[in-house]
């Protein structure tokens, strides 16, 4: 499985990491702006070094930065309204460099679909964890965006995760999924 | 130039010797002392994109120049790689704060007082460790008495920024959230994809 050239490969995102995002780009339009802006500006080491989110680099087999993508907690009373802190993962924010949207043709090796798929992993392995060792965290996934973002509602559905509209802050909408401890392949 | 850096079409990168060729010609104008900044961001891309398109399958061992050589060049060329070369809207707010500041004769304990918020986060702003929030900046557009966009350029990306930062937050659930995650917890596991990714440091 790992000898496609489409494979992406995952390391956390460091201060060394910096003049790869340079050049990173994930082209024009609000949520493609705000994704470059967020993972070239502050937004990105606030939510690393406050909410302890862990923020992914994806290259290629030529070291070139692809995409990003992001996953953390954020805290909520569960049961409601009173009930003990539950951690709820979310993922802050994901975005690909405009030249690699929409690649490879091959469905099986997209590079969006790779994120999704190791963000879904990643979201299931600190859910394990957290069961074994006794952590409150509940067994979903949870992201925002914006209603009018009807390419990554669509991304998003594929993997999983429903659009909750009554939700809706911002004019951004939860999507949640529910995640299964044994699903982790 | 400009057309020249951004007509790559995929014709041009059937053999190697041409992607070489296009690759030490951008190289060549990244170098170059009298590059503007934004025509060396332009080369720079276009390097990125023929990297990104060249089918290596075809040649695989003929192309000599990779990424990592290319960040070496851009290395080389000096080009100073701290936070501050990042061309992100934060830093050209900071920029342009720091601007109104100076020709306004205005000090950051008084831009401070005139918004109600503290020296040290207006020294923060100038030095792009924080983003301002819409709210900030429409506040420091009224203080310095110029147009919110002045300030920022698009404040509908400050907009998703805002949000993406206030979801993050610890807070209380509405009552539309509370029923979409009753409602998850009740259903069955998504089977979806879920797939490690090999390490690239390693």
């Amino acid at each position: 499985m790992d000898d496609s050239p489409y494979q992406l490969y995952a390391d956390l995102l460091t201060e060394q990491d910096r003049p790869d995002l340079v050049q990173f780009d994930c082209g024009s339009g609000l949520w493609a702006e705000a994704a470059t802006e967020w993972i070239q500006g502050s937004d990105v080491w606030e939510s690393i070094n406050n909410r302890k989110t862990r923020v992914w680099l994806y290259r290629n087999d030529r070291d070139v930065l692809v995409g990003f993508g992001s996953l953390g907690f954020t805290r909520r009373k569960w049961p409601p309204p009173d009930g003990p802190h539950g951690n709820l993962q979310i993922i802050p924010m994901l975005g690909l460099d405009r030249h690699f949207q929409g690649k490879p043709a091959d469905r099986d090796w997209r590079y969006s679909h790779q994120i999704m798929s190791h963000l879904r992993y990643q979201a299931i392995r600190t859910l394990t964890e957290h069961a074994s060792s006794g952590r409150s965290t509940l067994p979903l996934l949870s992201l925002f965006v914006h209603q009018n973002n009807a390419a990554a509602i669509r991304l998003y559905q594929q993997f999983g995760f429903t659009p909750e509209p009554a939700t809706r802050r911002n004019d951004h909408i939860l999507m949640i999924q529910k995640l299964d401890i044994e699903t982790s392949t | 130039m400009k057309s020249e850096t951004t007509n790559l079409g995929p014709t041009q990168l059937q053999d190697s010797e041409n992607f070489r060729r296009i690759v030490l010609s951008m190289l060549e104008i990244i170098e170059a002392e009298e590059t503007s900044y934004a025509d060396r961001k332009r080369a720079s891309s276009t390097i990125r994109g023929a990297l990104a398109q060249y089918d290596k399958s075809k040649e695989p061992f003929s192309i000599q120049l990779n990424q990592l050589e290319v960040r070496e060049a851009l290395r080389n060329r000096s080009v100073d790689y701290s936070a501050s070369t990042l061309d992100t809207q934060e830093a050209k707010f900071a920029d342009r704060l720091k601007e109104l500041m100076r020709t306004k004769a205005i000090t950051q304990h008084q831009l401070a007082s005139r918004i109600g918020c503290s020296q040290p986060a207006i020294s923060q702003m100038l030095n792009r460790q924080c983003r301002p929030q819409r709210s900030t900046i429409l506040n420091l557009a009224a203080a310095l008495d110029v147009e919110p966009h002045e300030l920022w350029p698009n404040l509908e990306v400050t907009d998703i920024l805002d949000t993406v930062a206030a979801v993050q937050e610890d807070s209380e659930m509405n009552a539309a959230e509370a029923d979409a995650i009753r409602r998850t917890l009740a259903s069955p596991p998504v089977k979806a994809p879920a797939r490690n990714l090999p390490s690239r440091k390693k």
